[in-house]
């Protein structure tokens, strides 16, 4: 199955019941899964005349208690940014998916990582948060957004599932395995004030000192999740590790191959593939810089250098974390990486 | 064990088709696969290529670069041989290239196939991409031929095509009895 | 002995002071479709998507479930919700800007849909709540602060939003009202009531545009504005484009 069915399919199972989306490479495959399968199996579909439209019919949706989700790439997420600061103000839950690919600009349709900074980091206006979460295989994709909606609900906040044109392209065998999605109540949705106070969601207050109470309110919240739903994977890492590579997604996965290889030349690379970019690992990386104060680190991305930052703000000395890139929708291959750590004796 | 395949060649031919019934059949062993397509940005015509990778283990990059095999459906592709990893094997679609062997590349194992003949004797010039997979299947015996044609009835039924299984399934095994 | 009968109140929808200008017809209008919503036993089925502009603030007296959304995206908002509650009453409130500038877009595509919704378009001919530019609506040679000359054709000709709609063949009712004289106070009740009935009864999509004030920033007595509305409405005949079928 490929990655953007999988993710369609785990929705689906998930309790999806709203899905709106608009036609764009390399996330269109999602749109017409859905299109096929969502309406037999209880959802709402609609393709949405645009971008903006489709992330505030989400809106809509997610304001009436209903699971929604919509998806897209690069330029589209541009364009939702401004609904998704409402969103996240009003704390409601919803799934958004963006499969990344080359930019800026129209850019390509080849995988990148480049919109790092645009979707952990903002993109939209104000002081928020969303949770991202960045599957590196198209089984990780249909466990973690199975797993999107029960997060979503359970914090009120927008989870983005994270993947690049690599993702989504790629097809795997996937065990699609058959879980009753757990279910909140939302005493707080719009359906009719009947038998009970009317709700409102109302993203403003022209009142600064309740403004900053709606702020601290939603900093609280992101206190408690980074407590809680920070995820990681460890590979090879030990006392002997000299160096480790921090990568997610596709560069993830890329990275288990430079481990392979590393090994039949007796090298000892180990890798810290981060599957939660926010909450981000700040904590796991502060550890294994001071556990192992010899050990260096090498962030590979698909960029220019965006989570570089995040490593180095964790790692707190900058001689210890080197950084290798490609831009523009090229796939870095585990040879001409190994190449580079040797060439530059990182390990 | 860890194995890559390409399909390389142009948009049409079933390049995609040929790696995904591999990749089904490569499932159906009970190993673990991963599929990469990669297109260019024409609705037809443009370049058709796959990259199939077939291991025991957790399979880390989906993608790449120096490949154990190269099928060769057209001139262009040629491109990938200077990728081929040493000692590879390189299956030709000789009907539409211009070169038969591969050049300085000594080491490589190569396979021609003038897929001309037999497509007229098949009467149907689309099946090319499965006679290749065919001597693909024969001279590696990566994956038994019995999986393989039912991952072919299962792809071809997915997509309503099923009245294609018995023309795509001679196809496949003529390739496989060739040499 | 004389009994005390109440003929006429607020409706109960309506809970606090409004905080429009005095003079305002959104208060008008807001008591007249709270009315119709309690006449026809919607008020527990309501949810009110409110656009940005002076309406904004319309959520702090409406006893109903309401939302407030990005700045003419009102009608996808209300789409999403409309589909996944079917039996619920959803209207939109928006102005010319929200409705005929930012969310032209939404404007053309949520009727051609023929979402089973309500909208409410409140035409005043300027931004009302940024404090008096020109808007999509604004009459050629009228003074804005955008068009401190009067405005002119190549500013853009001002649009009629029920013509427009009159083109597509998905939306079931459309009316524009005005509220300058105490009959077409009227008109506008009717007209509201029938296009929520539309909702209820499944027809599909139904829109009111209504010719309003803004004695504020078009710096006029609201009498004066009233007067100068009753001229809007030579370029913006006040009539019924489509009755329901």
């Amino acid at each position: 199955m490929k990655g953007n069915e999988a993710i369609a399919e785990a929705a689906i199972r998930a309790g999806l019941n709203f899905y709106a989306g608009y036609p764009i490479t390399p996330a269109t495959e999602i749109l017409e899964y859905l299109a096929r399968h969502l309406p037999v199996r209880g959802g709402v579909f609609v393709q949405a005349a645009s971008e903006i439209e489709a992330i505030n019919m989400v809106y809509g949706a997610a304001a009436g208690g209903a699971r929604a989700m919509t998806s897209s790439s690069g330029p589209g997420m541009s364009l939702k940014m401004e609904c998704i600061s409402y969103i996240a103000l009003a704390e409601l839950p919803c799934v958004i998916v963006d499969i990344m690919r080359g930019g800026p600009g129209l850019g390509d349709i080849q995988p990148a990582q480049s919109d790092y900074f645009q979707i952990v980091k903002g993109g939209g206006h104000g002081d928020y948060r969303l949770i991202v979460l960045a599957p590196s295989t198209v089984q990780e994709a249909y466990d973690l957004t199975f797993e999107s909606f029960l997060l979503a609900d359970r914090w009120r906040i927008p989870v983005i599932i994270l993947g690049d044109g690599a993702l989504g392209q790629v097809k795997e065998g996937v065990d699609l395995y058959d879980k009753a999605p757990v279910l909140f109540e939302k005493p707080w949705a719009l359906s009719g004030a009947k038998g009970r106070k009317p709700n409102k969601i109302v993203p403003f207050n022209l009142e600064a000192l309740e403004l900053e109470k709606m702020n601290l309110a939603l900093q609280n919240k992101y206190r408690a999740i980074e407590a809680q739903e920070v995820r990681f994977e460890n590979v090879n890492i030990n006392s002997k590790t000299k160096l480790i590579v921090v990568a997610y997604g596709t560069c993830g996965r890329i990275a288990k191959s430079i481990i392979k290889m590393a090994v039949e030349k007796g090298l000892d690379i180990g890798l810290i593939r981060l599957i939660s970019l926010w909450p981000f690992p700040h904590n796991e990386i502060r550890y294994l810089a001071r556990n192992f104060p010899s050990t260096k680190f090498l962030v590979v991305e698909m960029s220019a250098g965006q989570m570089v930052e995040d490593v180095r703000l964790s790692v707190s000395d900058d001689t210890r974390v080197s950084f290798f890139g490609r831009m523009g929708g090229v796939v870095p291959a585990p040879e001409e990486i190994l190449r580079e750590i040797e060439r530059k004796g990182l390990c | 064990m860890l194995k890559s395949i390409i399909i390389a060649g142009a948009g049409g031919q079933g390049n995609i088709f040929a790696g995904e019934v591999f990749a089904v059949a490569v499932l159906k062993e009970n190993k673990n696969v991963t599929f990469y397509p990669s297109y260019g940005p024409q609705m037809r015509g443009g370049k058709s290529t796959c990259t199939v990778v077939i291991s025991d283990e957790e399979i880390g990059s989906p993608i790449v670069n120096t490949p154990d095999v190269l099928i060769v459906m057209n001139e262009p592709s040629f491109d990938f041989i200077k990728n081929v990893r040493r000692d590879g094997l390189v299956i030709i679609n000789s009907s539409l290239t211009k070169y038969h062997d591969c050049g300085e590349r000594k080491d490589l194992r190569i396979i021609n196939v003038n897929t001309a003949p037999i497509l007229e004797k098949l009467n149907s010039p689309k099946v090319s991409n499965m006679i290749l997979l065919g001597v693909y299947l024969k001279a590696t015996g990566i994956v038994s031929m019995e999986n393989t044609l039912a991952a072919l009835k299962e792809k071809l039924e997915e997509e309503g095509k099923g009245k294609f299984l018995e023309i795509n399934r001679q196809a496949l095994m003529v390739g496989y009895n060739l040499f | 002995m004389l009994k005390e009968k109440k003929i006429l109140s607020r409706p109960e929808i309506l809970t606090g002071a409004f905080t429009f200008c005095a003079g305002c017809n959104h208060g008008t209008i807001n008591k007249l479709i709270a009315e119709s919503i309690e006449s026809l036993g919607l008020r527990e089925k309501v949810i009110a998507v409110i656009g940005v502009g002076c309406c904004s603030t319309m959520y702090n007296f409406w006893d109903t479930d309401a939302i407030v959304v990005p700045h003419g995206r009102a009608q996808a908002v209300a789409t999403g919700l409309k589909r996944v509650h079917p039996d619920k009453i959803v209207f939109t409130y928006q102005g010319d800007g929200d409705l005929a500038g930012i969310g032209m877009h939404e404007a053309i595509h949520t009727p051609n849909r023929g979402e089973n919704i309500t909208t409410f378009f409140i035409n005043n001919g300027i931004y009302g709540m940024t404090g008096g530019q020109g808007a999509p609506t604004t009459l050629l040679g009228a003074k804005t602060t955008t068009t401190p000359l009067g405005r002119v054709a190549s500013e853009g000709v001002p649009i009629r939003m029920c013509e427009l709609l009159e083109t597509l063949s998905a939306p079931v009712f459309i009316q524009r009202v005005a509220l300058f004289s105490p009959a077409e106070t009227m008109k506008a009740r009717k007209a509201i009531e029938k296009a929520l009935k539309c909702q209820v009864e499944g027809r599909g999509f139904s829109f009111v545009e209504f010719l309003s004030n803004c004695p504020t920033n078009w710096k006029m007595t609201p009498l004066e504005s009233l007067e100068y509305v009753r001229k809007m409405s030579d370029y913006f005949p006040l009539k019924v484009f489509r009755e329901p079928q």
